[in-house]
């Protein structure tokens, strides 16, 4: 793929990825074929901040689990009323790079 | 950037940010579970479960985070257990059966040692509350020097660590 759009594309959406994978995703997609820009495109990337977010307001309730996809995870956090307050506290300080790894499995499945 | 010595392995500005979060969970799950000893550890385990991909960076000081707040997980449970005998000892004092008596050199029985709030009960809880204020303020220097990029190795529970580090890369996407 042409590396002004490659760079393109890791300038717009470098926030939503781990520091250390950009290297990564950039040859990656270097390798990648034209056709497939468009799915790359439509991959649906999750906002870390707006998941740390959600994880302080409704983490109690697992709704943040939810959103990151891990609907089992989910429904234990729900059902233990976030692990008795603990599982919530630990996953403030996990969520955001938790959704960095989550955009990085969504993106993987194209390149 | 930073190169860590022992391993020669590249530790990104992040790494370091999420190193640092072991140790600063530990601390509010400290104050958020106050009376009960095991929480922070319990928290501990959970943060390195979810660490269990990431780098050896962040693995070691997980397990670092997990080993500091076991160590104080026997004075704790004990201060906690004592407590719970002199609040609840004199009600469950009626169910207890006659059993054989043991005498201290104070000639007073040993079991009523741990019933009162004796001199001895708060010496051993200023003790304990002096040694938590200690590692306290230890988890939240180590939290802030780890977040500048200093590699701080606690006496002995690091070398432990260093044995039960894995030290294979587990991250797929890293170059």
């Amino acid at each position: 793929m042409d590396s002004q759009k490659v760079d393109m594309y890791l300038m717009t959406n470098a926030k939503y990825f781990q520091a250390q994978h950009l290297n990564y995703i950039r040859e990656r997609l270097l390798l990648m074929d034209e056709s497939k820009w468009f799915m790359i495109q439509s991959a649906e990337l999750k906002d870390p901040t707006t998941l740390l977010i959600i994880s302080i307001v409704a983490g109690g309730l697992g709704i943040d689990r939810f959103m990151l996809g891990d609907t089992g995870l989910g429904v234990a956090k729900l059902l233990t009323c976030g692990g008795l307050g603990i599982w919530t506290i630990v996953d403030w300080f996990l969520v955001m790079d938790l959704t960095r790894q989550k955009n990085m499995e969504r993106l993987q499945a194209f390149l | 950037m930073m190169t860590d010595t022992k391993t020669a392995e590249i530790v990104y500005p992040q790494e370091l940010e999420q190193a640092s979060n072991a140790y600063l969970m530990t601390v509010v799950t400290i104050i958020a579970g106050l009376p009960l000893p095991i929480i922070n550890v319990i928290a501990a385990v959970f943060f390195y479960l979810a660490q269990r991909k990431a780098s050896y960076f962040v693995r070691w000081h997980s397990i670092q985070s997990i080993l500091s707040q076991a160590l104080m997980i026997p004075f704790n449970s004990f201060a906690f257990a004592w407590t719970l005998k002199i609040i609840l000892g004199n009600r469950l004092h009626i169910f207890e059966q006659d059993g054989p008596h043991h005498y201290t050199t104070s000639s007073a029985l040993a079991s009523e040692f741990f019933y009162s709030a004796s001199l001895y009960y708060w010496s051993y809880i200023a003790f304990i509350i002096f040694l938590n204020i200690i590692e306290f303020i230890a988890v939240v220097s180590t939290a802030a020097q780890v977040r500048k990029g200093k590699n701080v190795r606690w006496f002995l529970i690091a070398n432990l660590t260093d044995a039960i580090t894995s030290k294979k890369n587990r991250d797929k996407y890293r170059i």
